[in-house]
């Protein structure tokens, strides 16, 4: 997303997000910060915190299935926004101190915490009414985070056991079909002595 | 004379090339296009910002293969983010994750581009191109003893309710129907370009500079002189700082329907406002099965399964029927739930099949399809999505449930904000009554199109018929991008068949 991708938002949200710059009244509410475990490439701590605190919510984990904090999930996908065109980890910034900021979140929502603060109810509470949003660029921003939330999780093999899926068998040792040139002299070579090569699946 | 694949790690310094024909894009129209030149003797120079991978690199994992050789690591979408856009980006482009599915173009379709943008293109003419991709890329029927469990949805439900489903074609040789063709085929059995056209091309000279991004086309009184690139690090994406200067004396893109309007744009070429307009993409909409039998949806031929009994719809938008593979990862994203909605969506994955319906635009008057425009520099799409639309997608969502009932689902789920179950077609009203438009539900395209459409009106078209850029003496397109309207059918081969074609043209400007 580009900067005019931030201006569509502005708009979308009839301004709402202009509130999500830290020091503006409930803007002020302190966040909970939490520490990544590896040095962080795209967001600053805050932010960081924030898309921990999504995946932690989007990603609770269960009995054999690790939670989104357990796997890394916010340092994989600072990671992969540092690799990404710059206006992107931007923009998902932009989102995130959207999302965090207690102003925004009272007049979107009626919460008076920062999102980092709120419970682990509350936080789903907060994000289904973003998905649930009359207001379509709320429900397009939710999409996003929650795409790369959920690949960024679910592509991860330490996922796969509570999914029954093995991951793709080794096929190492199998050949590459044979060159071209040299299948079509085969199939010559076949017709010449009446016995048909055919493909089988 | 043997050619070269260049990565970035073989490019540390400033180097100007000079050659016959440079081609942006490695795909589907770029790597036919460049061995029908070299077979001619041509010296060709091809320009592919994604880098080049291997067999031995595909491991059928999500995260990897997605991050390096889909465009955007995969998060490309429409300029307001209603449709998530799959679009290759490596040497062979979306052939080397795309599908395998293949079609000729439709009768139906050509009818209507003779008709209506001046395009006298028929079967016959096409036939000897079909004819030879078809052999090179071995393009055959797969049988439907051999469809997976996800197809045999399709056969299965479309059949119950006669809809004439049909097995369909693929360009594969000694497939193991791993299922993992959108991850790049890991026993080379997909002909896709890395290992057919453009293995041909470099084996007779083909030049291919891979993680290298074409910037602009310097050009003048309609003739191009050079193009400029910047090498991007292989890991990073971002510029090393070298840079590449071709200097063609024919200049083609190739680099498909988003990013080839977006550098003409880029390079002051507008073509009278006319350049990215037109762009389509087969909106896809998708609802999933829960089976009682195992449907393991990642396994297996990814798409082996049509249905077209929609897609003739008077007035309205029409639409055809596929299946599509479901990996963790892609399936993940598929819907709008979070937290124990999803774990209990993953967990039953085994037992899900998905029924895809691709939205055939850019047929009725009033759809004018998408728009090609930069942003700060980089291109989007614009696409919103229009009422006909919503009510494709809202028929499309009957057609699917009703087709997963028909096929024993203990029941259909919907991808909107809030799913829809839907147990028998007496649940059908209340699929009907739910939302449909953007962001209502999960909307997808893995087939952008247009952006430079061919026509016989110079009015009317970005391209002549043949592949000319109009108003320039030695610039040609040559891909996906001079479509006029979407074709109603997967368009790989199309684009194959029109590259095969385009081989005279561009041939007779160098």
């Amino acid at each position: 997303m580009g900067s005019t991708r931030r201006r569509f938002l502005k708009f979308g949200l009839g301004g709402v997000i202009l509130l999500a710059v830290p020091g503006v009244g409930l803007g002020l509410r302190p966040s909970v910060l939490v520490e990544p475990a590896a040095p962080l490439r795209t967001f600053n701590q805050r932010q960081f915190s924030v898309l921990a605190a999504v995946a932690e919510t989007m990603c609770p984990g269960a009995p054999g299935l690790p939670s989104g904090v357990e796997l890394g999930v916010a340092e994989a996908l600072d990671h992969l926004y540092s690799r990404m065109d710059p206006s992107t980890g931007k923009d998902i910034g932009a989102i995130l101190d959207l999302l965090e900021n207690a102003l925004a979140g009272a007049l979107l929502d009626g919460r008076v915490r920062t999102f980092t603060a709120c419970s682990a109810e509350q936080r789903r509470e907060v994000l289904d009414a973003w998905r649930t949003s009359a207001i379509s660029v709320r429900r397009a921003i939710f999409k996003a985070l929650r795409g790369f939330v959920m690949a960024a999780y679910w592509g991860d093999r330490r996922t796969w056991d509570f999914i029954g899926y093995g991951g793709m068998p080794d096929y190492t040792k199998v050949p590459s079909p044979m060159p071209f040139d040299a299948y079509i002299a085969s199939l010559e070579a076949a017709k010449t002595t009446e016995q048909p090569a055919e493909e089988t699946p | 004379m043997s050619g070269q694949i260049l990565r970035a790690t073989d490019l540390t310094a400033d180097v100007t090339v000079d050659c016959d024909v440079c081609i942006v894009g490695s795909g589907a129209g770029g790597a036919v296009l460049a061995a029908g030149l070299v077979a001619d003797g041509h010296d060709v120079v091809m320009l592919e910002a994604g880098g080049h991978y291997t067999r031995d690199e595909f491991k059928g994992d999500e995260a990897w293969s997605f991050d390096r050789m889909y465009q955007e690591r995969g998060s490309r979408a429409t300029r307001d983010l209603a449709l998530t856009i799959l679009q290759g980006r490596s040497v062979g482009g979306s052939t080397t994750i795309n599908w395998t599915t293949c079609y000729r173009t439709p009768d139906r379709v050509l009818n209507h581009w003779a008709e209506v943008h001046g395009i006298p293109l028929s079967a016959d003419d096409l036939l000897p191109h079909f004819e030879a991709i078809e052999h090179r890329l071995n393009i055959q029927e797969w049988p439907a003893s051999a469809a997976n469990a996800n197809n045999q949805v399709l056969l299965r439900g479309g059949r119950a309710l006669g809809w004439d489903p049909h097995p369909l074609r693929r360009n594969v040789r000694g497939c193991m129907n791993s299922g993992y063709c959108g991850l790049g085929c890991p026993v080379d059995a997909k002909q896709a370009m890395g290992v057919s056209y453009l293995d041909d091309a470099v084996k007779a000279g083909l030049r291919i500079y891979s993680n290298v991004e074409a910037q602009k086309i310097v050009h003048a009184d309609g003739r191009v002189s050079a193009v400029t690139a910047t090498v991007l690090d292989h890991e990073s994406d971002h510029p090393t700082g070298v840079t590449v200067t071709v200097r063609p004396k024919v200049f083609v893109s190739a680099c498909g329907a988003i990013n080839g309007p977006g550098l003409f744009l880029k390079s002051g070429i507008e073509s009278g406002g006319r350049m990215g307009r037109r762009t389509f993409l087969h909106p896809v909409s998708g609802i999933a099965g829960l089976y009682d039998e195992p449907i393991k949806p990642w396994h297996g031929a990814p798409q082996s399964a049509g249905c077209h009994h929609f897609a003739e719809r008077p007035g309205k938008m029409g639409y055809f029927l596929e299946s599509a593979p479901l990996q963790p990862m892609i399936a993940s994203t598929v819907g709008f739930h979070v937290a124990t909605e999803t774990q209990e969506f993953m967990g039953q994955l085994g037992n899900i099949g998905v029924l895809i319906a691709l939205g055939i635009d850019g047929f009725l008057p009033e759809d004018v399809g998408g728009t090609v425009k930069l942003y700060d520099g980089r291109p989007w799409v614009d696409y919103p999505v229009r009422p006909h639309l919503a009510e494709a997608v809202q028929h499309a969502h009957q057609s699917m449930a009703r087709c997963h009932i028909a096929a024993g689902a203990r029941r259909a789920v919907s991808l909107h904000t809030t799913p829809v179950e839907i147990v028998s077609e007496a649940d059908l009203p209340a699929l009907a009554a739910a939302p449909y438009g953007a962001h209502h539900h999960s909307m997808f395209t893995a087939h952008v199109m247009g952006g430079c459409a061919m026509g016989g009106d110079p009015e009317r078209s970005v391209v002549d018929l043949e592949h000319r850029l109009r108003g320039f003496d030695n610039v040609f397109v040559v891909d996906g991008s001079v479509l006029p309207t979407s074709l109603g059918v997967n368009p790989s081969q199309t684009i194959y068949g029109l590259a095969h074609r385009a081989r005279a043209f561009v041939a007779a400007a160098v």
